[in-house]
């Protein structure tokens, strides 16, 4: 388990520093268009299908991030009803059904990035296929979250202390 | 079939506490497989509906705040705010409410609002007034954040119902959160009159408004020009967006001097987290979305309120007792994310203006976040403050009680909040 967990770790930290990256490129792609376009009356093709790929793969690396911070907003009302036991017990098989959703869509994603592998995105020379590569990467990333929270329980953090988190994360 | 399966999966997953996003993917994948659909629609779907540029100003704008706030822009409000206010009874909550106002203009989420106000002003605050009162005043103030512009629940919601104007709900937001403000002053003195809370704040001094006030402008001038631009249509509101991240960089770095490149990455990361939340629950419940469009959900309801009712403000009452309701229990982005594609068609058909439809929607969302039990900004103050949430709540009171007045105001008296979008040609 400690093999495991320090190969997510790492995952973690090479897919946090990745949406660091894409972040920082949406955010610099669209100033400088702005920029271009009111101030230079001049325009760069290729910088309207830069921020879309940042965007689209931003949301996908980061999903499994959220997932370990448990700031994906869930409704635990009944699960507090609950003893202990049970509710451990219906959090593992609520994440065991996350699991074969994670998978389901890996696996179809993976069918439709083979399909589309040859058809290039307008204005720039990358394969359509990149979103689906994106959901494939979240996907079994997501999962190995998924099994690792089946084993080690939810997380302590949620939402409202995303500060505090990605802050320790980034320094780990 | 299809609907009953979707909403029987969906509800009983998302009871049983798994989180929303998933619980509608869960609904999805088994509304695909009764409907012996092709699992390829799911990540097709996925895909297709994150790929959205409008969607793009949610991170930007909470970059923008975010970096806003690490150049220390919270010292220079709140000095401002103090000048401005000056010396009377129940002043520090006065000048909590009015950095509210102040910072909503910069910063389009509650949360941001709540975390800012509590780490900015919740120590004074704790020593000046019971700490369930000082906890109760941040989470009512940060309700303003998604209501006065730039708000990321407005984008979201003009994303899912689709023809809607960004541009149009920023400027139906600005009279009523300049209203709430105002009325909850108002509220705040009462209170400290009645409990007896004791004068806070220097004497008012017009030589120290005026430094304060020049001292302030370049915060001011974002919203002014952000804002200002996005309703004028010079810009739309990802550039917009975009902007406002370059002009909170340069009041960090040249004007207040307090921010730090090594701040960057933890703003940009922060930014992408909250924009991944948002973006799975889009991406999963977009399958919902379009299962419903083709089993006609939209026209079912339609039909199902026509057999009772033809009036329109019988329709959007409904709705808000419906809102008021679920937006207790779920979680405000969700809500709209699942809600706003099936009934923004059903409001056209009943002859209401998007523009008029989405701000009542918005605005009954944001009340749900401090409505108990499961108001976001409670836990987030109750976190803060390291207060047992009952505590919150029983002191709250009195300004959810005054936030539902303001709706009801708005509900009765539209022009409120129409006549700037309808000044402006967004509305008719």
């Amino acid at each position: 388990m400690k093999l495991f967990e320090r190969c997510l770790l790492a995952i973690d930290k090479v897919s946090s520093y990745a949406v660091i990256g894409l972040m920082a490129v949406l955010t610099v792609v669209i100033i400088i268009q702005v920029v271009l376009r009111y101030f230079f009356n001049e325009s760069l093709d290729w910088s309207w299908v830069v921020p879309r790929i940042c965007f689209v793969w931003i949301i996908f690396l980061a999903i499994p991030l959220g997932i370990k911070r448990g700031v994906h907003a869930s409704i635990d009302i009944v699960p507090r009803l609950l003893p202990e036991r049970v509710r451990t017990l219906l959090y593992r098989l609520l994440t065991g059904c996350l699991i074969i959703l994670m998978m389901v869509v890996t696996y179809n994603a993976i069918l439709i990035a083979q399909k589309t592998w040859h058809y290039m995105m307008p204005l720039i020379d990358i394969s359509l296929a990149n979103f689906y590569v994106a959901i494939i990467i979240s996907g079994i990333h997501s999962t190995l979250h998924f099994v690792r929270l089946i084993w080690t329980g939810p997380p302590l953090s949620s939402s409202f202390d995303i500060m505090e988190t990605s802050e320790d994360s980034l320094d780990q | 079939m299809i609907i009953a399966t979707i909403v029987i999966i969906f509800f009983l997953f998302a009871a049983l506490g798994m989180p929303i996003a998933f619980a509608m993917g869960m609904a999805s994948l088994t509304a695909i497989l009764v409907a012996g659909m092709d699992f390829m629609v799911l990540p097709g779907k996925m895909v297709h509906a994150v790929d959205s540029f409008p969607l793009m100003a949610i991170p930007l704008f909470m970059l923008a705040g975010q970096l806003m706030l690490r150049g220390g822009i919270m010292d220079p409000l709140i000095d401002f705010v103090n000048a401005l206010i000056g010396r009377v009874r129940g002043g520090l909550a006065h000048v909590t409410v009015a950095s509210a106002m102040l910072f909503s203009s910069v910063s389009g989420v509650a949360v941001a609002d709540a975390t800012a106000l509590g780490g900015a002003l919740g120590p004074a605050l704790s020593k000046t007034y019971p700490r369930p009162f000082a906890a109760s005043i941040v989470a009512a103030a940060s309700c303003m954040g998604p209501i006065i512009p730039p708000s990321g629940a407005m984008i979201v919601y003009a994303v899912m119902a689709g023809n809607v104007s960004v541009a149009g709900l920023f400027l139906a937001g600005i009279v009523p959160g300049v209203l709430i403000g105002i009325s909850m002053m108002g509220l705040c003195t009462y209170i400290a009159y009645r409990r007896g809370y004791p004068p806070t704040g220097d004497a008012f001094n017009w030589r120290k408004l005026v430094r304060e006030t020049l001292r302030s402008i370049p915060i001011f001038l974002m919203p002014i020009i952000v804002i200002g631009g996005i309703i004028a249509g010079a810009f739309t509101p990802t550039e917009g967006a975009a902007i406002a991240v370059a002009y909170a960089l340069l009041i960090g770095f040249f004007f207040t001097r307090k921010l730090k490149l090594a701040d960057l990455p933890v703003a940009l990361f922060n930014a992408a987290i909250v924009t991944a939340v948002v973006g799975a629950l889009i991406a999963f419940s977009t399958t919902v979305t379009y299962l419903f469009t083709i089993e006609r959900v939209a026209d079912l309801i339609v039909e199902w309120f026509g057999s009772y009712t033809t009036s329109p403000y019988v329709f959007i009452c409904l709705v808000m007792v419906a809102l008021l309701v679920l937006g207790a229990f779920v979680e405000g982005n969700s809500l709209i994310i699942m809600v706003a594609p099936v009934l923004a068609p059903v409001a056209l058909s009943f002859g209401l203006d998007p523009i008029y439809f989405g701000f009542l929607f918005v605005m009954n969302i944001v009340l749900g976040s401090i409505t108990p039990p499961v108001g976001i900004l409670l836990f987030v103050t109750a976190g803060i403050w390291n207060e047992p949430i009952t505590n919150i709540i029983k002191a709250i009171w009195p300004f959810i009680v005054l936030l539902y007045s303001v709706l009801v105001l708005l509900v009765l008296v539209p022009d409120i909040f129409m006549f700037l979008p309808k000044l402006m040609g967004f509305a008719k």
